[in-house]
């Protein structure tokens, strides 16, 4: 049940989702801008603007940190010539939240009750955090568009006079002023994996026209293709593929190494040692293991560095472990161990270091003393243990062999089947 | 729970609170007195919002049971929130603010009404519990409705000043001034996952969160 209000401008009807919070709605018919304070609807601005194609289209669902968001308001902000946008998520139970998307990136914010403190020299304090002023962090934003339902009363054009404070591990305060109130929001980084649920399809849509694909599929037909010859060609190219890969691949040495990283600090260098390799190309592997860790991150950068050369050959690998509650139950996502494969790397020795950084998400929805898990203890340190081999079977090759050798046989398969019915 | 009927219409009046004099009828909004149980006046009817709490939702702060035994909802220029009049179990009465999905927990205090009959501007300072407060916000407000039982009357146009204070701990600080009458409520922020929420309001469309069902 929501309140449902028509538009002035444009009769379309509109749904208030926070009903008795929402005082400003931008229709999403037609752009206008109106006053639901009261049980009178007025139009504060008739803007019939073309309306955005919005990443998070409003009324989307998705879950952050085990509680399910609505995407019900959009503000286009922008300060000094550069933009983004932000998008206001409620929740009934949970109120309201931020989604900032900026350059590609996301962010969560939550509004602050209480005001950081200040710390004297220019910074501020805040969950045992300590946040300096950003370089060029102080600007005057303006709203340059709007759409869906805000709890104030919101107009295109408004002006704020924002601060932002950064903390070493990515997290941000931003202090917004506009001459009456303080306002106070901080902001965690959040992988755009996690944004993914809000734009999955959501719910049944039968009205959809079918497919280019699935006319085009009714239309192909196999009935001359011959299934077993294919199948027995498609088994010889990846059994030949496998004994190719693992020839190539199978490990000669093995370096292992281990090291510790404290959530939230420093970003520690861990040596592991030097490995000697032999062929003129092969493939190395890092595996790594951490200790037990849960709603936390590690960042690792390896690098092998070629003793006589000076090359180096990087890559990037993470450890994410997350869990939560939502409407499902509880959820996790994530492992506590992971591969990476250099491919083509030279003769030579190597010495192989790693960095490593570990984050721990600072989940807003949570009051600390309620959900305290006892069994769930989280270190301030993560153990990491790594083993570097040479060699290294390239599954991604592999599974691309076997895809390619093996759809058209699947496909025929299929549409033999499909019309034996 | 004591029953007694509406003098208006004769509906069921339930007494959910302990000794509040006034209590407004759920289905004429007759406002009435207890002592005595004549009409005061009318209320008027609350429009509809999206709040998770509702007469009877019950929980504990501090160690101390509480129930919500009524509700009056504010308006002014830019908008509207809700007061809830939570009945703890040792007899006392707390307001539960509600405003923009963020909550307050406040207590009468009205040893400090005379501190706060001066004069007050937006910025005016105030220690009160060894926290310093800040006036931030200043408005007229006027009651859009009240249900359940409430410590006061709450007719229809009934207009107050608001004063907030903010304060940099997470605690706050509410002045409401009628006439020559100063009400003083001191308090703080809380999370409703805190108060242990019991017999929330279900949303059509939503799911209760775990820790509040």
């Amino acid at each position: 049940m929501s309140r449902a209000v028509t538009c002035p401008c444009c009769g379309g009807g509109i749904e208030v989702k926070a009903a008795g919070y929402t005082v400003s709605v931008a229709c999403q018919y037609c752009g206008s801008l109106l006053d639901v304070a009261h049980p009178d609807v007025k139009v504060i601005a008739e803007y019939h603007q073309k309306l955005a194609r919005l990443a998070l289209p409003l009324g989307s669902r998705g879950a952050l940190f085990g509680t399910q968001w609505e995407v019900i308001g959009w503000l286009a902000r922008e300060a000094s010539g550069y933009g983004w946008e932000e998008y206001l998520l409620f929740n009934p139970y949970a109120g309201y939240r931020w989604l900032v998307y900026s350059n590609g990136h996301w962010q969560f914010g939550q509004m602050l009750t209480a005001h950081p403190k200040a710390l004297g020299d220019g910074t501020y304090g805040w969950a045992s955090r300590r946040f300096g002023a950003e370089e060029d962090g102080a600007a005057t934003i303006t709203t340059k568009a709007v759409l869906g339902e805000f709890y104030w009363r919101v107009r295109a054009g408004e002006q704020v006079f924002a601060e932002s404070f950064i903390s070493g591990d990515g997290q941000s305060l931003s202090r917004e002023a506009n001459g009456e109130e303080v306002q106070w929001t901080h902001l965690v980084p959040l992988p755009s994996w996690r944004i993914r649920s809000f734009t999955r399809r959501q719910g049944p849509s039968s009205a959809n026209p079918p497919s280019r694909f699935a006319a085009w599929w009714a239309d192909f037909d196999v009935a001359d293709t011959s299934l077993p010859n294919m199948a027995g060609i498609a088994l010889a190219t990846v059994m030949a593929a496998n004994l190719l890969l693992t020839a190539m691949g199978s490990p000669s040495l093995s370096q292992r190494g281990q090291g510790q990283v404290t959530v939230d600090g420093a970003a520690a260098a861990i040596p592991i040692g030097a490995i000697t390799l032999a062929r003129p190309k092969q493939f190395v592997t890092i595996k790594v293991e951490s200790s037990n860790f849960v709603n936390q991150w590690v960042d690792l950068d390896y690098r092998l560095v070629n003793r006589q050369t000076q090359a180096v050959f990087t890559a990037p690998a993470a450890l994410e472990y997350y869990t939560g509650v939502d409407s499902d139950g509880t959820w996790s996502e994530g492992s506590h161990s992971a591969e990476t494969l250099f491919e083509g790397v030279p003769a030579g020795q190597y010495d192989v270091v790693v960095e490593a950084s570990a984050h721990s998400w600072n989940d807003p929805t949570r009051a600390a003393p309620t959900y305290t898990n006892p069994f769930q203890t989280t270190p301030d340190t993560i153990g990491l243990a790594f083993l570097v081999e040479d060699g290294g079977m390239a599954w991604g090759l592999w599974w691309l062999v076997v895809a390619g050798a093996g759809l058209p046989v699947l496909w025929v398969a299929l549409k033999h089947w499909s019309r034996t019915r | 729970m004591a029953q007694m009927n509406c003098p208006q219409c004769g509906a069921p009046l339930p007494m959910r609170g302990g000794g509040l004099p006034y209590a407004v009828c759920a289905y004429c909004q007759a406002v009435v007195m207890r002592d005595g149980m004549s009409q005061v006046g009318t209320a008027a009817v609350l429009p509809y919002d999206i709040s998770p709490i509702q007469l009877g939702t019950g929980g504990a702060m501090d160690g101390t049971r509480f129930t919500v035994v009524g509700r009056v909802r504010w308006g002014w220029s830019d908008g509207s929130w809700n007061e809830w009049l939570l009945q703890l179990t040792d007899g006392t009465t707390r307001w539960l603010g509600e405003a923009m999905g963020q909550f307050q927990l406040l207590a009468p205090r009205e040893e400090l009404a005379e501190r706060f009959s001066g004069p007050i501007l937006l910025g005016s300072r105030a220690t009160v519990d060894g926290q310093n407060f800040t006036a931030s916000d200043i408005k007229q407000v006027t009651c859009l409705g009240g249900e359940g039982d409430l410590p006061f009357a709450c007719p229809k146009d009934w207009a107050v000043e608001s004063i907030d204070f903010r304060c940099d701990t997470g605690a706050a600080l509410s002045v409401q001034r009628d006439g020559g009458k100063v009400d003083v409520y001191v308090g703080r922020y809380v999370e409703l996952a805190e108060l242990k929420p019991s017999r929330l309001r279900k949303i059509e469309g939503w799911t209760m969160p775990e820790g509040l069902a």
